[in-house]
């Protein structure tokens, strides 16, 4: 029997006597979809950044490939995330973001730089590589966000909101761009969303996030 | 109307902030355009000597602002972006060198050392200065997204996170430095002690001073300007590196928040890394000017303590005119900059990036120019018969230095400004909010307390001003100059209390905020 990815089981966290997430329990298997929706303030963020690694739960547990890994750093779980503002390194240009990324996973100078050009050519970035991120249109960051993590070919890719604030023409098109790229990786996702159309648009299980329980 | 456009409306409020800035900032500095634009300042240029002091100042001076950012730079990371015991108070320490008079640094360090020469002058300037790439480097710190922080970190690692880190803070640091460069190599006092007390060397504000003592003033005013030219051109170069390879963080969400430290061992080491940088930038110093306020040769009567006692009594008798006089002199100046700082950094606010980039320079050139030249060129412009009665008045200092320190008082304002949501001051244009309610209301009043800081920094930078007090007539009876003239003379119990006066009068201001400031957020 293959070992899902990660399981999660009882998680709790509360921030200043606030309770968060409430027990949620999720099993996330090799290269499946996941969408949790909800509405803001629900934790879904708090969820995705306990199992990137970023937040640490009050109560609960966390297994990768059926191991232990609460303590297990967050650069080493081979999860990527994409964050709701991104977190693109302002002072880099676009083709340096993907390069440094490649590089701190200790890829060569060569394999990073075609590694880096190729993620960059997938997501039709490769015009702007000189760019900083500040001179990149809101869809185009979003892009090169993508282009960033699924370039060190994570097992998991945790994505927040990826499409909060873009006009309907660029949620589309960052859509496809998406899509296209995990046909071709083969890569689990958990999207949190409020928007069912989005969980509907990258297919496989929706869940439901409200008041910190997963249902 | 886009609303963009109603925010560049211009009210006549604007004339008066302008004409009273080119009063105070441009009208003391004019007497140095002329031999600025006929070049003939630039013809002492052709002379060797002047050449050798030029190199030689340029060399001291960037070992200076290297200095300060070999220490400016990792102690802005260790105490600002990491959970280290006692952080409040080594970021209190940050700013605190910059009040302090470069000179009572210079006594110090002779003091602790012993040693002398020109690379003392660096190695005691680079420190005074350090806290200049410090804060600059902690303010973009403070502006990275938690979202590219911890993205580093998935990549990479705590080592990459790290590395984001100095990448993020390296752009502000050099700018810092590059102003370190600046107030280095136009500083006189400090070159002048080390001098005095060891091997003779020159640097080239001392030619500038013995230009107007030697001869006619104008002379004095013409050989400071390349040194105005050599300061805008390592000012354009660092701004140059920031704009190129600094970058806005525009993440909308979380700012990234000081890291914890797991390890203890890690944790112990970031500390004692802070305490040795506090301790060189500020507590080693002062303590020894300290135990200078009490210390005594072999035939002295009395314990340190007595004597000390005796030193403070003679500081408080014999210099509370002139620190009264400098208090007067800076309360008046942080008034004149309380008034215009709030318009300029509302200007900056609404500016396209070339505009602002301008107008700091605009602001800044009074800062920028040497203080020797600046205090000669003023009494070119004001010691005439027309107006010999304000030449000789407290007015003159007052206006010199509210035109020199104005921009940092406009720097922090606009930093704070930055941060009001921008929807705030829209909506009261549309509303039809007269600008200067805007400015104070909506921008001033959630800010008091930088406010005040604000001019309470002008108060101090007044009262430690040396170089400026030396030449201005008014200024002669200050506490600045009568320390300078007493540590020339004697090195004894008295001039070590006195420098103490005016580090307590000095440092007044920014703890009576930071203990504001921590009680709100606490």
């Amino acid at each position: 029997m293959i070992e899902p990815l990660a399981q999660l089981g009882n998680i709790h966290k509360s921030f200043a006597g606030q309770k968060v997430l409430q027990g949620v329990c999720l099993t996330i298997q090799v290269e499946e979809r996941i969408s949790i929706l909800g509405s803001s303030g629900c934790g879904k963020t708090t969820l995705l950044r306990i199992i990137s690694g970023l937040e640490t739960p009050d109560e609960g547990q966390l297994f990768l490939h059926g191991k232990p890994a609460l303590r297990t750093p967050p650069w080493q779980r081979g999860i990527q995330f994409v964050f709701q503002d991104l977190g693109l390194w302002p002072t880099r240009t676009v083709f340096q973001n993907v390069y440094d990324a490649l590089r701190a996973q200790k890829r060569s100078k060569a394999m990073a730089k075609e590694q880096a050009m190729d993620a960059l050519t997938c997501v039709s970035l490769n015009e702007h590589c000189q760019k900083k991120p500040a001179q990149l249109s809101g869809g185009e960051s979003r892009r090169l966000a993508f282009a960033r993590a699924l370039a060190l070919r994570p097992e998991l890719l945790l994505l927040d909101e990826p499409y909060a604030s873009l006009d309907e023409t660029s949620k589309t098109q960052s859509q496809e761009w998406l899509q296209k790229i995990l046909e071709e990786s083969k890569t689990a996702v958990l999207l949190v969303t409020h928007t069912l159309a989005e969980a509907e648009q990258l297919g496989g299980r929706v869940m439901h996030l409200e008041d910190g329980v997963l249902s | 109307m886009p609303l963009a456009r109603l925010t560049r409306i211009t009210s006549p409020w604007w004339f008066l902030v302008l004409l009273v800035t080119l009063v105070i900032s441009i009208l003391p500095l004019s007497a140095l355009f002329k031999p600025l634009f006929d070049g003939s300042s630039l013809q002492t240029l052709l002379d060797p000597r002047i050449q050798n002091l030029l190199k030689d100042t340029a060399q001291l001076s960037g070992t200076a602002a290297a200095l300060a950012f070999l220490v400016g730079l990792p102690y802005a990371i260790l105490v600002w972006r990491f959970q280290i015991p006692g952080a409040f108070y080594f970021k209190l320490c940050a700013p605190l060198p910059l009040l302090l008079p470069p000179l009572l640094l210079a006594q110090a360090w002779h003091g602790l050392t012993g040693w002398d020469a020109a690379w003392m002058t660096s190695f005691t300037l680079g420190l005074a200065y350090a806290p200049l790439p410090a804060l600059l480097a902690a303010r973009s710190l403070q502006n990275q997204s938690a979202a590219s922080h911890e993205a580093a970190l998935l990549a990479g690692g705590p080592r990459r996170a790290l590395w984001e880190m100095f990448r993020t803070a390296i752009p502000g640091a050099v700018f810092g430095s590059s102003l370190v460069f600046i107030f280095t190599s136009t500083d006189f006092a400090v070159p002048d002690y080390f001098a005095t007390v060891g091997d003779k060397f020159s640097v080239y504000a001392a030619e500038v001073f013995h230009q107007f003592r030697d001869q006619d003033w104008t002379a004095g005013a013409r050989a400071s300007v390349p040194l105005v030219l050599l300061g805008l051109i390592v000012l354009a170069g660092s701004m140059q590196v920031e704009r190129k390879w600094g970058a806005p963080d525009f993440g909308t969400g979380r700012r990234a928040k000081p890291l914890r430290l797991t390890k203890k061992y890690y944790r112990i080491g970031a500390t004692l890394l802070a305490l040795i940088g506090a301790l060189f930038l500020l507590l080693l110093p002062l303590s020894r000017i300290l135990w200078e306020t009490g210390a005594g040769g072999p035939l002295s009567d009395g314990t340190w303590l007595s004597r000390s006692a005796e030193g403070f009594s003679a500081a408080f008798n014999r210099g509370r005119a002139d620190l009264l006089r400098s208090l007067g002199i800076g309360l008046a100046a942080g008034g004149i900059t309380l008034v215009l700082a709030p318009f300029w950094a509302h200007k900056l606010l609404h500016s396209s990036s070339r505009k602002k980039q301008f107008i700091l320079l605009f602001l800044s050139l009074p800062l920028l120019t040497p203080a020797l030249g600046l205090g000669i060129s003023a009494i070119y412009v004001f010691n005439q018969s027309s107006s010999h009665f304000f030449y000789s008045s407290i007015g003159l200092p007052i206006l010199v230095y509210a035109g020199r320190f104005l921009p940092i008082a406009v720097f922090l304002l606009h930093e704070r400004f930055r941060r009001n949501p921008p929807e705030q001051e829209e909506a009261a244009t549309l509303a039809g909010v007269s600008l200067i309610t805007r400015i104070f209301r909506y921008h001033v009043g959630p800010h008091k307390a930088a406010w005040l800081l604000a001019g309470a920094l002008v108060l101090a930078f007044s009262v430690r001003e040396l170089d400026l007090a030396i030449l201005l007539p008014a200024s002669n009876a200050s506490a600045a100059v009568r320390y300078f003239n007493a540590l020339h003379f004697a090195r004894d119990n008295f001039v070590a209390a006195f420098g103490i006066l005016m580090v307590l009068i000095l440092f007044l201001p920014l703890m009576i905020y930071a203990a504001f400031h921590r009680a709100r957020h606490d």
